[in-house]
């Protein structure tokens, strides 16, 4: 075999190596959203985990996060403790710069990075934890990850990321089932500034049950004249139960957490440009977010007698929306950079021998994808919902209704023989059927004009 | 030559490559000391566990009790709550505790609650099941003299790669005559870890 016959096996074997590897990650979430959607989470762990057979190292985190929800939807509390820990540990080691992958991301695609999770994902890790702590009955152990919740938050707040209001108020709950009124008043305190946080991704009308829950840690702690002032800020009445430390500890607390439908999409937009100087082909592929919304307008939790509307949380949606938009400029412009790289290559290639050079184009035209990569298995958004209750025997309901008032679904949580003084977690996910239709919708011309190319 | 030198070279190169790809895996002494991340491990555990079994068996409350009662007290271990930022296996350290107290010839530990279920259960089977001479009566236990109880609590100080890990072990020893805190013991540890700049 002759120089040039042994060049191009070389890089046909490149070529049968990068690849396979090239089939987009969005691509392959099809056949878990898919039974997912259908009401079987478990033939969507399988399709996840038969796919996480040849999934890649760099991919690992990513997809531990993804088993670690579908464990925590099945009620598979350790399962879903033990994965998402690792993938916590994981995304760790990912957020250390590795000169190999940065390589690789300015001259294959930006999918040969290891995931590394967007800011918001690190902390929510640690938020389904301490969830699958409390449904397991492990307040100690949530305690653990209330606190990893302060560790995270600090190491993100010096790159410059806002608080998360939710992560903060879950903390604060944690902090005051266990009686510790100190740091649940911080944790809440920390969840309000948040929310008012104009500024923030994270703000949100401030939850009226946070509001209460301030007031009331702050009266359990002797502080009467700031609770009043709290009390006269957010105009709540002085004789409500859930205000006063004495008469809600003689009640049962239900807390009820509902993950919403899905979070965004990150499809694959793309473009090719055919270079007709050179005959070579240059393909730039970037991605954009594709909500999906819930068509849930209200949630009602009935417990017996009582029912109350639930607040939202946090909105998943725009914290993907806003990733996606902060990471644009740098994704950009290691797509120019790689354009370059795959072009001087082929260059050089075609200098060499013609069909080499055709060869190497293709190869950097094929391998050319869109990083897609998203926690996408997380809710659009969290709801929530507080409520103090005699101790007695309850069936708890999550009633969800459209903007019309009309049924969506009725979800039934269970029957317990709630204590005074006890807190009960509880948590509950609807996933709206038409939630795959995002799938064939047509790509946002408007956001990829401003955000990829920079169009005004 | 050039030719021999490079095939050698892709040789050695391809040996080394190999070696990094293999798992090795070598044994090591269990008092070996070796921090991987810098978290509570087996070292802390049995250090401290060590440490403060020392501390609590050199102080008065042992030798007035002995006095007054002419024999060793009787111990038992209570609640030691985790309040660090990790997961820690208070297990293994409650575990450490009570074998070093043991060992040391001083005191008589008692079963925990979580242990006396299957001995009395044991006990009862006995009635029914064992021989006169060898049936072990119920309502014979050694009751406990002192409790004690704890927490371990931490500290985490971080800037960017670099971090300072403080733990504190807390432990009192109280009287279950009277409530009285016989001995109060306190255990720090510190940790300075830097994180790696680069990944390969």
């Amino acid at each position: 075999m002759g120089r040039g016959g042994r060049t191009r096996s070389a890089v046909l074997l490149v070529a049968l190596l990068i690849l396979p590897g090239c089939a987009a990650y969005h691509e392959r979430m099809q056949a878990v959203e898919a039974p997912l959607v259908a009401g079987e989470p478990r033939k969507a762990l399988q399709a996840l985990e038969a796919d996480g057979e040849n999934a890649a190292e760099r991919d690992l985190p990513l997809y531990l996060l993804n088993r670690g929800l579908l464990l925590f939807q099945l009620e598979d509390w350790d399962g879903a403790i033990q994965t998402l820990s690792q993938a916590a540990r994981l995304l760790e080691e990912a957020a250390v710069l590795s000169v190999g992958e940065q390589a690789a991301a300015v001259s294959v695609n930006e999918g040969r990075r290891s995931y590394a999770g967007a800011p918001y994902e690190r902390r929510l890790v640690h938020v389904f934890l301490a969830l699958a702590y409390l449904r397991a009955g492990r307040l100690d152990e949530a305690r653990v990850e209330a606190l990893q919740i302060d560790l995270v938050s600090q190491v993100l707040a010096q790159q410059g990321e806002p608080e998360d209001p939710f992560a903060r108020w879950l903390a604060g709950m944690i902090f005051e089932a266990l009686g510790e009124w100190d740091q649940a008043r911080v944790a809440y305190r920390k969840a309000l500034e948040a929310y008012e946080d104009r500024d923030s991704p994270y703000a949100l009308p401030v939850p009226p049950t946070l509001q209460r829950d301030l007031v009331r840690v702050t009266a359990a702690l002797g502080l009467d004249d700031e609770a009043r002032r709290l009390r006269e800020r957010f105009a709540l009445a002085d004789d409500a139960t859930e205000l006063d430390p004495r008469r809600s500890a003689r009640l049962a607390q239900v807390v009820l957490i509902y993950l919403d439908n899905l979070a965004p999409l990150w499809l694959e937009s793309s473009l090719l440009i055919h270079d007709p100087e050179s005959g070579r082909l240059v393909r730039i592929a970037l991605p954009y977010p594709v909500p999906r919304p819930s068509p849930v307008a209200r949630a009602e939790f009935h417990l017996g007698p009582h029912s109350v509307v639930l607040e939202k949380a946090e909105d998943v949606a725009r914290l993907s929306q806003q990733a996606l938009e902060r990471q644009m400029p740098k994704l950009l412009a290691r797509a120019i950079a790689r354009a370059l790289v795959k072009s001087e290559a082929t260059r050089k290639a075609h200098k060499e021998d013609a069909l080499l050079g055709v060869m190497v184009n293709l190869i950097g035209v094929l391998s050319e994808r869109a990083d897609t990569r998203t926690w996408q298995l997380l809710p659009d958004n969290f709801r929530l919902a507080r409520l103090f209750l005699p101790p007695g025997d309850y069936r708890g309901e999550l009633g969800l209704y459209d903007a019309r008032g009309r049924v969506l679904a009725r979800l039934s949580l269970g029957e317990w023989a709630l204590e005074a003084g006890e807190t009960r977690f509880l948590t509950a996910r609807w996933i709206d059927p038409g939630v795959l239709q995002a799938w064939e919708a047509a790509p946002d011309d408007e956001w990829i004009r401003i955000h990829v190319y920079h169009e005004d | 030559m050039t030719s021999a030198l490079r095939r050698i070279g892709s040789i050695l190169l391809f040996a080394v490559v190999l070696a990094a790809c293999a798992t090795r895996v070598e044994r090591i002494g269990v008092d070996e000391v070796r921090d991987l991340s810098g978290v509570w491990n087996d070292t802390d555990s049995r250090l401290v566990a060590e440490e403060m079994v020392r501390d609590v068996l050199s102080r008065p409350w042992l030798s007035e009790f002995q006095q007054r009662t002419g024999r060793r007290p009787a111990v038992i271990v209570g609640t030691i709550r985790n309040l660090s930022h990790e997961h820690i296996n208070v297990t293994t350290f409650i575990n450490d505790i009570e074998r070093e107290l043991i060992n040391s010839g001083r005191v008589d530990f008692v079963a925990a609650p979580h242990e006396r279920g299957e001995l009395r259960a044991e006990r009862k089977d006995q009635e029914l099941h064992a021989s006169e001479a060898t049936r072990k009566a119920m309502g014979q236990e050694l009751g406990a003299d002192f409790m004690l109880q704890g927490d371990i609590s931490s500290i985490i100080d971080r800037e960017g790669k670099r971090q300072v890990r403080y733990y504190q072990v807390d432990l009192t020893l109280i009287d279950l005559a009277d409530n009285r805190k016989v001995w109060i013991g306190q255990k720090k540890i510190k940790k300075f870890i830097t994180g790696k700049s680069l990944r390969p």
